[in-house]
């Protein structure tokens, strides 16, 4: 009876002792900057306090791919010399154990060297507690992200040792298997968000984002083809579909190792009949270009027919080209020819799916009521800001306004209209027709920004019983701005936008200064701001938000989905007076050295050799605040000597904040003097600041 | 008993071995000779299960071998470019011997290296062809295997050296009454170890018998007559060659020496000498028998 052991302890045991010198070897190389990263890190900007990701604490790790490929090439190596070969098919095992057994033992050294590497890193990391702050989930994340980027580089080259004979051939092979699949879907969805700009091409659909195969996009993303880490760190699905992924490439590795007859070995592929598929798919790479050009001619009025002649002249070029060097006989070109047809079908039936993709998306315009609900979107995660965080957490807040499904269903009609109208290569163009159109992650929801635009452009989630679709539709103003007073008054939105996320510890900072404050008053003066917050009505916050304005702010820094976020909160005397008194008292209480420093200076001539920037807030009998930003020099720092006072500023008093920086205008030298200070201004009126000091001096003035 | 039925092996439109048939009981020497490209390779490793035929079958008492770990944990093979680990010693090869092969003895490899000289320690990259050969003789010995199949495995040796080898294999045979399967392009190789020979021919297995059977069943007569003669006068006799110099004939015959002698006698020759044949002779003159003109140092 036949044993159908599947594994043999032995076997794999084997497998480790094979795999033990050139696994030391990137064990090593790869402990070495899990030790030396941190170390750098420390030395170089010993001073300030970091958040770090997976990513930041072990870069190196995204070798790990290079690893998976190099340490499967080298143990199922045998397969590619006869006497080798011969000796492990001899074994007593049956080839699904042999392959299993190996296959086993790579992972584990893969998982040796990230386990080991990643927990020295983040040990490391956390011994260094005062100079950086470690995101455990995002280490994590990043960790298995890298992993099963690894085991999927693994089962690609795994397959390509079982259907080729040489170790070239399995390099080219493996390098096609891993990346091949991912380069189409990218060419065709590129291509096709290329001709239809309202499609988004970081939302286009499950598995044809890029970010899914974490293979490719390491790849990508170390190239800068992508910029979606952050991405990555947050979503578990490129980690559930890369993993899964990986298992059926295993599985189909395991296949193919058991079908492959030993006498392959030295051949560059095990028949006639391989040898035509590797040749078929090296010349669809260059096809894929072609057919994305014979796109390009015929949807649009494009002049570039030559290139498609001339890119099928380099295809069938390369077509030989391949045969002749991988069977170095030329009587096989001849034999070769047949073959073509396949790759004309095959060019056939991929034009035809890629024009019935352009169609069927071209052809999306859901009327009003076959719309369900509309989110506003961010194409890319924001780094700061309150409001860019608000615009965050809108993302999956359903809008169900009859007027803004409307609104959403009238210009996307309109939008395609657009497109349809212009078959030249100038679409785009006229898609943007409203070229001029502001992109909405760069305007603020809270402002009257709208009006200063005719048309703004925004990313919009439409759901439809069918499913849900990513559209950059360009809106009118008035209309977006319909879209944006939903938004806001969507009860959810209120709620979430009440809700301050925790600071992650040793974050917060006061003004715009960069010293992060570690100490538990700061954290206080946090917690009376979010405490506060809850209480205060939404719509007037929301109206009142003007994060980059006031100079009474704290900043501080969250992490969301393994994401890092800054998030900067105005402290307004009228909706958060306990705050604002806490801000102050803690200003004063810590900041009395720096203010010190600042009045000794703006004494002396020496504060000429410092950048200095000052602004007035005035606070108004009705409540409301006047802002001003002012120039100090020889006029007017006399005047504002005389006028400032060293006391705790209380909820109706002005104050100037005062920052001071050693260098010349705008110029930033870390580590050099800097100083800021917040101080009362005594018996001011705005009539004074206008007479007195502004009158030729004044930046900026704004009312609240 | 390894037995192969209508053996068939193809490399694309090459037919390695074509309708394959024998049979190689247990406890004998199998020797099995060729030219180069004649199959032996092709055979030796269909028996070890690292081909699979195309048509036909390969058993070992009964079991198929191909993808049948328990049949194949009985045999060994030893094949004609040995494998060694990069960088191996003879220790590490036998650390992964012993992980493969459940029988592998320890001492026998100790009493082995030992006997023959070899540093397990050494990697077995600095080791000469012939030691090398010795080494993985050793290892397979080890082995403790019901069946070892060696293919050319003694031709890299001296002539010392060989009969060293083939000596100690033919004691552990003997010992454990195990099988061995080796190939040679020469047949003097085989013909003072085997029990059993086989000739393959492109791929065609020409002839196979027992080492006794064909030294004896086959002889050169060397006869003169006073009268004249021809080959009819010997007629009932199975004369596999005849050739006549003057009065003198040179015959080839196949049957019972001592019968076909005293026939001989019978007819008053004037000059009647026995001749021994060498194994090779025996084989070059049932090939032309067969029809095949065929040199065996070819």
């Amino acid at each position: 009876m036949k044993n159908r052991k599947l594994f043999d302890f032995g076997l794999y045991r084997e497998g480790i002792k094979q795999l033990k010198t050139p696994g030391i070897v990137f064990f090593v190389i790869f402990m070495i900057a899990a030790v030396a990263v941190p170390l750098t890190e420390v030395i170089d900007r010993g001073y300030s306090i970091e958040i770090v990701t997976g990513m930041d604490m072990h870069p190196v790790l995204l070798g790990l791919c290079i690893v998976a490929f190099i340490l499967t090439l080298y143990l199922f190596g045998f397969l590619n010399k006869r006497n080798t070969a011969d000796f492990y098919h001899a074994m007593p095992y049956t080839r699904e154990c042999v392959f299993l057994s190996f296959y086993a033992s790579v992972l584990t050294w893969l998982f040796i060297i990230a386990a080991a590497t990643s927990l020295v890193s983040f040990g490391l990391h956390s011994i260094f507690s005062g100079h950086f702050t470690v995101v455990f989930s995002s280490w994590l994340m990043y960790t298995l992200n890298c992993l099963a980027a690894a085991f999927l580089a693994a089962a690609c080259t795994a397959i390509a040792c079982a259907i080729t004979g040489t170790t070239i051939n399995g390099i080219i092979v493996a390098v096609l298997i891993m990346f091949l699949p991912r380069f189409i879907i990218a060419m065709i969805t590129y291509e096709i968000t290329l001709l239809l700009p309202m499609m988004s091409y970081t939302h286009i659909g499950f598995l044809l984002e890029g970010k899914y195969n974490l293979l490719t996009y390491l790849l990508f993303e170390s190239l800068g083809i992508f910029n979606w880490f952050n991405d990555i760190l947050a979503d578990p699905a490129a980690f559930i579909y890369t993993i899964v992924l990986s298992l059926a490439y295993a599985a189909a590795a395991c296949c193919l190792f058991k079908k492959r007859k030993s006498e392959t070995a030295g051949q560059s592929s095990p028949n006639r009949i391989m040898q035509a598929v590797y040749r078929i798919t090296v010349t669809m790479m260059i096809c894929i270009i072609v057919l994305c050009l014979i796109l390009d001619v015929s949807t649009f009025e494009s002049d570039e027919v030559f290139l498609i002649i001339f890119g099928y002249f380099i295809a069938v070029f390369v077509y030989f080209l391949y045969e002749l060097i991988t069977t170095k006989k030329w009587k096989n070109l001849l034999k070769a020819v047949p073959a073509l047809g396949i790759v004309a079908v095959l060019n056939g039936l991929i034009y035809c799916g890629m024009l019935g993709i352009y169609q069927a998306h071209l052809n999306f315009t859901p009327t009003a009521d076959e719309i369900t609900s509309v989110s506003l979107q961010l194409e890319e995660m924001p780094r700061f800001s309150l409001e860019n965080y608000y615009k965050y957490q809108s993302s999956d807040i359903k809008l169900t306004d009859e007027r803004v499904k409307q609104i959403v269903a009238k210009n996307l009609k309109e939008n395609v209209d657009a497109l349809k109208a212009t078959r030249s290569k100038n679409a785009s163009d006229t898609y943007y027709k409203y070229s001029n159109a502001r992109n909405y992650e760069s305007c603020s929801i809270v402002d009257d920004d709208f009006a200063s635009a005719q048309y703004i452009r925004a990313c919009v989630k439409i759901r439809t019983k069918s499913g849900a679709y990513y559209r950059k539709v360009v809106f009118p103003s008035a209309d977006f701005k319909i879209i944006i007073d939903s938004l806001i008054s969507n009860p959810e939105f209120q709620k979430r936008a009440l809700t301050l996320p925790e600071p992650v510890k040793n974050t917060i900072t006061f003004g715009y200064s960069n010293e992060k404050h570690t100490d538990k008053a700061a954290y206080e003066v946090f917690k009376a701001i979010q405490d506060e917050l809850a209480s205060v009505d939404a719509d007037v916050w929301l109206s009142q938000l003007k994060s980059y304005h006031s100079p009474a702010h704290i900043s501080y820094r969250t992490v969301i989905n393994n994401n890092e976020i800054y998030i900067s909160v105005p402290i307004l005397p009228n909706l958060t007076p306990k705050s604002y008194e806490k801000f102050f008292e803690y200003t004063y209480n810590t900041g009395r050295s720096d203010r010190e420093r600042i009045l000794s200076l703006l004494k002396s001539e020496d504060y000429k050799k410092y950048n200095v920037t000052a602004e007035i807030v005035l606070n108004q009998p009705n409540g409301t605040f006047v802002q001003v930003r002012i120039d100090l020099n020889d006029e007017t720092i006399p005047f504002l000597l005389d006028n400032l006072v060293d006391e705790r500023i209380g909820p109706n008093d002005s104050y100037i904040y005062i920052e001071i920086r050693y260098g010349a205008h705008d110029i930033y030298i870390e580590g050099a003097d800097h100083f800021v200070g917040y101080f009362k201004l005594s018996n001011l009126t705005y009539e004074d600041i206008i007479n007195k000091i502004i009158v030729d001096n004044m930046m900026d003035a704004k009312e609240y | 008993m390894i037995k192969t039925e209508h053996l068939t092996k193809k490399f694309g439109d090459l037919t390695a071995l074509n309708d394959i048939s024998c049979t190689i009981n247990d406890g004998c020497i199998y020797g099995l000779v060729g030219s180069n490209g004649a199959g032996k390779s092709t055979l030796l490793r269909l028996i070890a299960g690292v081909y699979k035929p195309e048509k036909g079958n390969v058993t070992v008492d009964g079991a198929p071998v191909y993808e049948n770990p328990k049949v194949k944990e009985r045999i060994t093979f030893v094949a004609d470019e040995l494998f060694f680990l990069p960088g191996a010693s003879m220790n590490r090869m036998a650390d992964l011997y012993a992980a493969v092969y459940k029988r592998f003895d320890r001492k026998r490899y100790k009493e082995l290296t030992s006997l023959f000289g070899l540093d397990p320690k050494k990697p077995i990259n600095t080791f000469s062809k012939g030691m090398k050969r010795q080494a993985a003789t050793i290892l397979a010995l080890s082995a403790r295997s019901d069946y070892i199949l060696f293919d050319e495995t003694f031709d890299g040796l001296d002539p010392v050296m060989r009969n060293f080898v083939k000596k100690i294999v033919c004691e552990d045979i003997l010992d454990r009454n195990a099988t061995a399967v080796i190939t040679s392009h020469s047949l003097r190789e085989l013909e003072d170890t085997c029990d059993q020979l086989a000739l393959l021919h492109k791929g065609g297995l020409i002839l196979q018998s027992d080492v006794q059977n064909l030294k004896t069943g086959l002889f050169k007569v060397q006869v003169a007559f006073r009268e004249e003669y021809d080959k009819t006068k010997f007629e009932g006799m199975n004369i596999l060659q005849f050739i006549k110099h003057g009065m003198v004939a040179n015959i080839i015959i196949r049957g019972d020496q001592e019968k076909t002698v005293a026939r001989l006698k019978a007819m008053n020759p004037a000059v009647l000498d026995v001749l021994p044949l060498t194994l090779e002779e025996v084989f070059t003159y049932e090939m032309e028998a067969l029809g095949y003109k065929y040199s065996l140092e070819s």
